[in-house]
């Protein structure tokens, strides 16, 4: 089960992905519009507007779907090709996001504006891709971000965030303030009468972040494949039947072609 | 003695010359250049002057690279270019994502000349390689 929706900002939320795009037209994007042999073998399982956003939930590896996105007009870095296999080998499932300018400049929003979003995966471990927030940029690029879990317990973490970029900043029993003004927010009467909340700041080089953050929430034993520390038992044989795990990686694309939406706006093609 | 000093001269200059035309003999006319997660895979490449070599590019990727070969005050214009894509010369090549093309160059200076990628990024990411010419 996928479920997008728009929300309002809330100040902290369990799981949100927050994308910050600066201006740009979608409209290119219509005379890429025809059959390819990319969109053969890549498989479109939801297609929403989210605001002045465009969002495409894909299911291919790393190849098709970054053949689907060139073609598709998203200018990808130079990095994306391995990224993508990176995470392709872990989910076929990946989401695109095209930031409409007209729209955006319809709606009032300014430069700098963001756009919540968001996506409810059903997975028993939450599992935030962090490798992704480098893409694009160089090495000594700094990325800046916060993750909010809120899970029924102390979760146990993968890489442990105390060095190389991550930092705990936050670990207690929600307050019960907090999870009435979370269940307050339009989509979120899902969260529960008491949890964890953990948060982690990431000030990182881009550079740094070669890994991901798994997530344990009973507190035991985190995925070293999830936090990119260790290779998928089998990288060539492509799952016929998503995991639970495999579904939460649909985040992995919102951050990725987030920052390569980004790269296209920012970077004409020259030669 | 003078003679034989001069015929040994003249054998060790023989040896030499055969030598170097055997090392250019050697040198391949045919060369195949893989890119892959926006690497080439051949980054020092001998080969022949004054002899047509043709090169065999890969583009293993998803993502549009591009071949341009020639030295530094070609490259700097092109670091500078607007030309989104590229095909009219020999040493000029585009390369759309999973293609493959071929193009035949006769070098007729010895000394290197730089092949790079000069997509945004890309020649920062380290898509260059350096073909050396020799005589």
């Amino acid at each position: 089960m996928l479920e997008v929706a728009g929300l309002d900002a809330a100040e902290e939320l369990a799981y949100r992905t927050l994308l910050r795009l600066s201006a740009a037209s979608g409209a290119e994007l219509a005379e890429h519009l025809g059959t390819t042999d990319a969109q053969k073998r890549v498989e479109v399982i939801l297609e929403v507007r989210i605001d002045a956003l465009d969002i495409t939930v894909l299911k291919g590896g790393g190849a098709e779907v970054g053949q689907w996105a060139t073609e598709h007009g998203f200018r990808l870095p130079p990095a994306a090709p391995e990224v993508l296999d990176f995470y392709a080998n872990r989910s076929p499932i990946f989401l695109a996001a095209v930031f409409d300018a007209d729209a955006a400049k319809a709606r009032g929003q300014r430069i700098g504006d963001g756009t919540p979003v968001h996506v409810t995966i059903p997975t028993a471990n939450p599992w935030v891709p962090l490798r992704i927030l480098g893409l694009g940029k160089n090495a000594d690029d700094r990325v800046d971000a916060d993750v909010y879990l809120l899970t029924d317990k102390r979760p146990a973490l993968l890489p442990y965030p105390l060095a190389n970029g991550m930092r705990l900043d936050h670990s207690a029993v929600a307050t019960t303030l907090l999870l009435n003004d979370l269940r307050s927010d339009q989509g979120m009467a899902w969260v529960p009468q008491s949890g964890w909340l953990t948060k982690i700041a990431i000030d990182a080089s881009a550079s740094q972040l070669t890994y991901d953050l798994a997530v344990d929430a009973k507190g035991t034993s985190p995925s070293r494949v999830a936090a990119g520390l260790q290779a998928p038992a089998s990288l060539t044989t492509a799952p016929s039947q998503p995991s639970s795990d495999q579904i939460a990686l649909i985040g992995i694309g919102l951050a990725a072609f987030g920052a390569i939406f980004l790269l296209r706006k920012s970077q004409p093609v020259i030669g | 003695m003078i003679i034989r000093t001069l015929v040994a001269l003249a054998l060790a200059a023989l040896a030499a010359s055969a030598c170097a035309t055997a090392n250019a003999a050697q040198l391949p006319t045919h060369v195949g250049i893989r890119i892959h997660y926006s690497h080439f895979d051949q980054t020092k490449i001998d080969v022949p002057m004054g002899v047509p070599i043709t090169f065999t590019l890969v583009n293993d990727d998803p993502i549009d690279h591009e071949w341009l070969i020639g030295d530094e005050a070609f490259h700097a214009r092109h670091r500078a270019g607007t030309e989104a894509v590229h095909g009219d010369r020999a040493n000029e090549i585009s390369l759309p994502p999973f293609s493959v093309k071929t193009t035949t160059l006769t070098f007729d200076k010895p000394g290197p000349l730089t092949f790079i990628c000069h997509f945004p990024q890309h020649e920062a990411y380290g898509m260059v390689g350096v073909v050396m010419v020799k005589p």
